[in-house]
Order: C-alpha cells, then structure tokens, then sequence
C-alpha cells in the first residue's frame, strides 16, 4: 500500500499553511492510509506530535508507489534532498512573496532568500506528477515559470469554528463597541501587507465620518525594526488610542474581532490566497481590500474591492459600509454565500478528484460529489 | 439612571447589530444552497444519499444559527422589560 508524506519546512500549529496541511492529513488518517507529516529538524519543536524530520522521513525509504506532498512557500534548503525521491510528487505552491517588498522595507536579508526561492522554482518545474496553487494566481505564476497547467485548490481553513455562533451571546455582545467604527486586520506585519496604509486609513475614516475609530491590527512581529516604524506612525497621526497591535491572538479572540467590526480592511498588495477574508466572510465582517494579487480570487463577487491604492477611497467606502445598513447586510450575505466555496468538504473533494488514481482508497464518502 | 440607560441602550444596540449580521450570513448560505441545488438539478447521475446528507449538514448548521438568533431576541426581550420596569418604578 502506498504512503503519503505531507512535507513543508514548517507545519506551525496557529498558521494558515500548517492548519491546511494538517486538515489533508488528517482526513487522509480518517479514510484509513498510512499517512505522515513531515517538516525541517528547526521546526519540529513548534509542528503537531508524530511530525517527522526529513532525516527519519527518508530513513522510511519513500519509493515509487509512495506520494509526497511538497508544499512550496519559501527557500527550502531541503528541495533537493526530497525532490530526488523515487516516489510520485505533488507540488502545493502558496506564493513566494517578491523580493522588493521586503528590500524597500530594509529587509535584505528576507528579500534575498525570498528571490532566490523564486529563482528557482523555475529548475523544478518537471519534477511532479501534478501541479497544484491555492489561487489561479498561483498556478498562473507557476505556469509562467515552465510548469504544466495545475489545479486550483483552495487551503482548508476551519468553517465549522468561524461559521459557528458564539456559544455565549452575552460575550458577543460584550465585545460590541457601537460608539466606534470598527476596523480590523489579521495577518503578519510585514511590507507586502502594508499595515502602514491600514493605519493611514483608520486617521481618514476617523476624519471623514467624524466619528471615533478603531483599527486592531493582529498579527505576528516579523521584523523588530519594521515593527518600530508602524508604531512610530501612529504617534506621528496621533493615533494611540484609536490603532492596536495584538500579537499572537487565539482564534477565539479573531472570531469574536471580526464579529463585532464593521470592517476587515486590507491593503495587502501581494498575497497567494488570504485566509483571513474567508474567515471575515464566514464570521459576517464586511470586507474593504484592495484588489490585488490572489485577493480578487479570493474574494469573486464578494467584498468591496478597491481597484487602485487608493486610500481615501478605501476609507469613503469604510465609512459607507459603517452608515448604511442595507449596504452592510447585502455584502454580508453574498460573503457568507462566497465562504461555501471554501468548505472543508468541497476542498477535500477537490483533493479527492486529483490523488484518486494515487490513492487504494476515497477521501470522501461519496465520490460524485460536487 | 443615566448610565443605567446608556448601558441598556448600548445592549440593545449591539444585540440589534448581531442579529442583523446572522440574518445576513443565514441569507448567503441559503443562496449557496439553492446555486448548489440548482446545480444539482443539471448533474447527471445524482447521488441521492449524497444529496440527503448535504441537506441533513445544512439544516443542523442553520438550527443552531437560528438558536442563536433566538438567544439575542431573548435578551433584547429581557432588556426592554427591564427598561420598562425601571421606568413604571420611575414614574410612580
């Protein structure tokens, strides 16, 4: 019986790559295969128990009736070890964030082994059975760089907890600041996602609607330096009391952000799917976002979306959202309709369609399924 | 008695709020499923137990957003009974 190795150089447990891996996996477990994850010796202090290296994943000797799951986000010094394996391979390829962003940003370091990790997925494009991108801007990019048209998959992100009611209404209410417009962020801070025009944006809606603001902005510190220089911005607009950084947030505490914001406001200018949006849809949290890169996949008809980086605009439709109820309502529902897409059992069904010829048994029960 | 007030009516308002943004949610879903049956209509070879476990997963998800809907009008009802009693004490 063939064997299934999920491997990505790190399968954090609060991240939106490690849940997705992990969700394949486990429904892998359920039908029954002999399934594993695998990530860097680095990482593996911060990767789910059972998680092997690469060294104890090759000591398995993975051969031609074995698949591997390759996902592909970063550098990876491993490449070469795991894509000279015998067995069959699937590429899963999330984005790797251009160079540029992050060198504007001061971050050379990042910038290059960002470019450099793009640099070479072009020598790769041969070595799997099949392609695969969690956007059609994925895939595009890989069919740019000389790989064979993929297939769009979407990352599982967890629609049972976001589509949920809070089990405690009285909470939810708690969490409500009706006096405030109330906007919020989830990703890390880095350049590419551009925090600091989010920041600019809360100062114009709070001028525009001359109402109090609030942006929270969660997240994950990349760059202590970069960090200083969005904090440094919100003194200079005067801010402090109208912007937040809350690091490290359990899901319970983006659940409830998002469910008592007026808006999920992103000025992101690159992204390979965004997560965050599909959680915003699934919770009822209005979405304002620029449209760029995956983002206008993400979102199809869903959202309201900026076409240029323009953040007066973005705040004018802020505060539209804020003031008009039917405007709210209406975006409210075609989002909730757009997070069906991205159920867990239709991502598992398309993931089913593609590695059936490679699997003995069905991920899903019935296989005919939409 | 003010702050008694403001703060009844900023429940009032947030429970409002809420209920608002479930209708809404339970909106797009029921559009999802009715694009998925319509959909479905056009399929060959349906797969009737598929069909009834897809409704059998929507409807125990749509019960429970309803209850939670109910869990915020009750609130509301509670509120407004206590705003009434409050000021029935007032007025005497």
């Amino acid at each position: 019986m063939s064997r299934v190795f999920h491997y990505s150089p790190a399968i954090p447990v609060r991240d939106a790559i490690g849940f997705s891996t992990r969700s394949l996996y486990s429904a892998m477990l359920s039908a029954g295969l002999e399934t594993y994850l695998v990530c860097d010796q680095d990482s593996i202090s911060s990767a789910p128990i059972f998680t092997l290296n690469v060294e104890q994943m090759l000591a398995l000797r993975p051969g031609s009736q074995d698949l591997i799951i390759f996902h592909h986000s970063f550098l990876d010094q491993n490449v070469d070890r795991i894509l000279s394996l015998p067995c069959k391979k699937v590429i899963v390829y999330h984005n790797i964030t251009p160079g540029h962003f992050f060198r504007d940003a001061g971050l050379g370091w990042l910038a290059d082994a960002c470019d450099e990790g793009r640099q070479r997925l072009g020598s790769m494009s041969a070595m799997f059975d099949r392609v695969v991108g969690d956007s059609e801007f994925n895939v595009s990019e890989l069919e740019a760089r000389g790989y064979p048209r993929g297939h769009v998959i979407p990352v599982f992100y967890d629609d049972l907890f976001f589509r949920r009611p809070f089990d405690d209404a009285e909470a939810e209410l708690r969490s409500f600041n009706g006096s405030c417009i109330n906007m919020a962020f989830i990703g890390r801070f880095v350049p590419n996602k551009r925090p600091d025009n989010l920041i600019r944006i809360a100062a114009l809606v709070g001028k525009m609607s001359g109402r109090k603001t609030k942006l929270r902005l969660f997240g994950k510190l990349w760059d202590r330096t970069y960090f200083r220089t969005l904090w440094r911005l919100v003194e200079d607009l005067g801010l402090e009391d109208a912007v937040s950084f809350e690091l490290n947030v359990p899901r319970e505490g983006l659940k409830s952000a998002l469910s008592s914001s007026d808006a999920f406001v992103s000025a992101s200018e690159h992204e390979g799917f965004m997560v965050p949006l599909v959680e915003a849809f699934a919770t009822g949290c209005p979405v304002v976002a620029l449209a760029s890169s995956a983002v206008v996949g993400t979102c199809g008809s869903a959202g309201l979306l900026v076409t240029e980086p323009d953040l007066e605009q973005m705040a004018a439709r802020i505060v539209c959202i804020a003031e008009n109820p039917d405007l709210k309502r209406s975006l409210m529902r075609v989002q909730a309709q757009r997070s069906e897409d991205f159920s867990s059992l239709k991502t598992l069904n398309k993931w089913n369609s593609l590695l059936g010829e490679f699997l003995p048994t069905s991920l899903v029960k019935h296989e005919n399924r939409v | 008695m003010d702050r008694l007030f403001q703060h009844r009516d900023a429940t009032y308002a947030a429970a409002l709020g809420q209920i608002e943004r479930q209708l809404a949610r339970l909106e797009g879903r029921v559009d999802a499923l009715a694009a998925e049956n319509a959909m479905l209509s056009t399929a060959p070879g349906i797969d009737a137990e598929w069909v009834l476990g897809r409704h059998q997963i929507a409807s125990s998800a749509m019960k429970k957003e309803f209850a939670n809907i109910l869990d915020l009008m009750r609130t509301m009802l509670d509120e407004a009974r206590a705003i009434h009693e409050i000021s029935v004490k007032n007025g005497k």
